[in-house]
């Protein structure tokens, strides 16, 4: 009895050792074959997918005739070929996406072109229209001098005041850009000698019409200094680039007037005429800028609230021109014109903090 | 395989490439879409104080509205 039972384990141990296990590498190869991956495969990397796939069948075929050895290594051959059509296959959707983004590079670049001209078309024609209308306005002839008042005659003067020294920085700015020539001389000739006659003349006697004169007389120096570059090159918007630039680092407001691309600088600084912490910070963002653009000359002007803080707003322009030269962006010029410019009526309770600042002007070139 | 792999990196690392190009060029034109509105919006202010002047017919086709972010007339003096 004892013998006959290890009989029979025996003959089921035999047994179980001789029944078919197929190798566990064509189990994989099979689990890799319909996988995902292998079907993007198919469409993406075709004849790489096709060999895997011829493999896995011999490897089957093998199986069947009882070759398991042969079709276990044919199985693991499979696995790596079809390893290889996944690598062509993210060569392939990497080539696609390659294409695709060219074509819209490619797409985008045209309309940055198209846009770059629109807004020089546009920047041409509105400078036109408001060079016309300010040249229209000027030249208004005033019909009731005789009729005016103390209170209009003296605000007149002040308007004048403003005007004349408008002038003189525009006429400095047309200088700054290498303009020459008679008619500057002559622009800045009359504007000295209103300069004078403003320094000595009465409050009765009506300089606005000279003032306006002169401030349309180096408007056109500065203008006729910019023109032949601007038609040298007249698809270059490097002054808006710029104001782009400036607007971009989002830590100054930036602004165009006649003389160029202008940034404010408000209580720059402290007591002992050192510049504060934010306005070095300014100034060395602007000196980067500058390096940017070197084709724009940088004038300082000083500007205070009123008659007595001129000379503090002086000293605060000189600080800020020199802290911009140890930026390595040196100011072509440094100008203080005291309160003769405000930008708030300085009878406005708070118009001194308005009034009082640093203006960085980077003179532009082509417009 | 091995070559498979590294073509497929060096295509993949060119198509990154190209991509962020694309967004740079972009945001560029975004940012000079708002400039050319604001430009556009300039240029119709000037038209309008010369037609408000008589120095130009009124008839003239005034350009697209003025944008919201648009500077004062005259810049900020």
């Amino acid at each position: 009895m004892k013998y006959s039972s290890l009989g029979l384990l025996l003959a089921l141990t035999l047994a179980g050792c001789s029944r078919h296990v197929p190798p566990k590498s064509l189990a994989d190869a099979d689990g890799v074959a319909a996988s995902q991956a292998a079907v993007q495969a198919r469409e993406l990397a075709p004849q790489a997918s096709g060999v895997a796939a011829q493999l896995l069948e011999q490897a089957h075929v093998l199986e069947r005739e009882g070759e398991s050895a042969e079709a276990g290594v044919l199985a693991e051959e499979s696995i790596a070929a079809y390893e290889e059509a996944f690598a062509l296959t993210r060569a392939a959707r990497a080539d696609a996406r390659i294409e695709q983004s060219e074509q819209a590079l490619g797409a985008e670049k045209v309309r940055l072109t198209e846009l770059e001209a629109a807004q020089v078309r546009a920047a041409r024609e509105a400078d036109a229209f408001e060079l016309r209308a300010r040249v229209a306005l000027d030249k208004e002839p005033v019909v009731d001098v005789e009729t005016l008042t103390p209170e209009r005659a003296r605000v007149r003067r002040q308007a004048a005041i403003q005007l004349a020294s408008e002038a003189h920085l525009l006429c400095v700015s047309a200088v700054l850009l290498g303009r020459q020539g008679d008619g500057l001389t002559r622009a800045q000739a009359d504007l000295a000698a209103l300069e004078r006659d403003l320094g000595v003349g009465s409050a009765q006697a009506d300089v606005y019409p000279r003032a306006a004169q002169a401030r349309t007389a180096c408007l056109t120096e500065l203008t006729l200094t910019r023109r032949p570059r601007a038609q040298a090159a007249p698809d270059a918007a490097g002054s808006d680039r710029l104001l782009t630039d400036l607007a971009a680092t989002g830590a100054v407001f930036a602004f165009r007037d006649d003389r160029g691309v202008v940034v404010n600088l408000r209580a720059p600084t402290e007591r002992e005429g050192e510049l504060t912490e934010g306005a070095r910070a300014i100034v060395e963002l602007l000196a980067r800028t500058s390096k940017q653009h070197p084709a724009y000359p940088l004038l300082v002007v000083g500007h205070s609230a009123t008659a007595a803080d001129a000379k503090s707003a002086e000293a605060a322009a000189q600080a800020i021109a020199k802290a911009l030269a140890e930026y390595g962006a040196p100011a072509k010029a440094v100008e203080a014109v005291g309160p003769k410019q405000p930008v708030v009526d300085p009878r406005v309770p708070g118009a001194g903090g308005h009034n009082a600042r640093v203006e960085v002007i980077f003179i532009t070139v082509g417009r | 395989m091995i070559e498979a792999l590294r073509t497929a990196a060096r295509l993949e690392a060119r198509a990154s490439q190209l991509e962020a190009e694309r967004i740079q060029v972009r945001e560029q034109t975004d940012r000079l879409v708002t400039l050319v509105e604001q430009t556009e919006a300039r240029r119709a202010r000037a038209l309008a104080r010369l037609q408000a002047l008589g120095l130009e017919p009124s008839g003239l086709p005034l350009p697209a509205p003025e944008s919201p972010q648009a500077p004062a007339a005259g810049g900020a003096r």
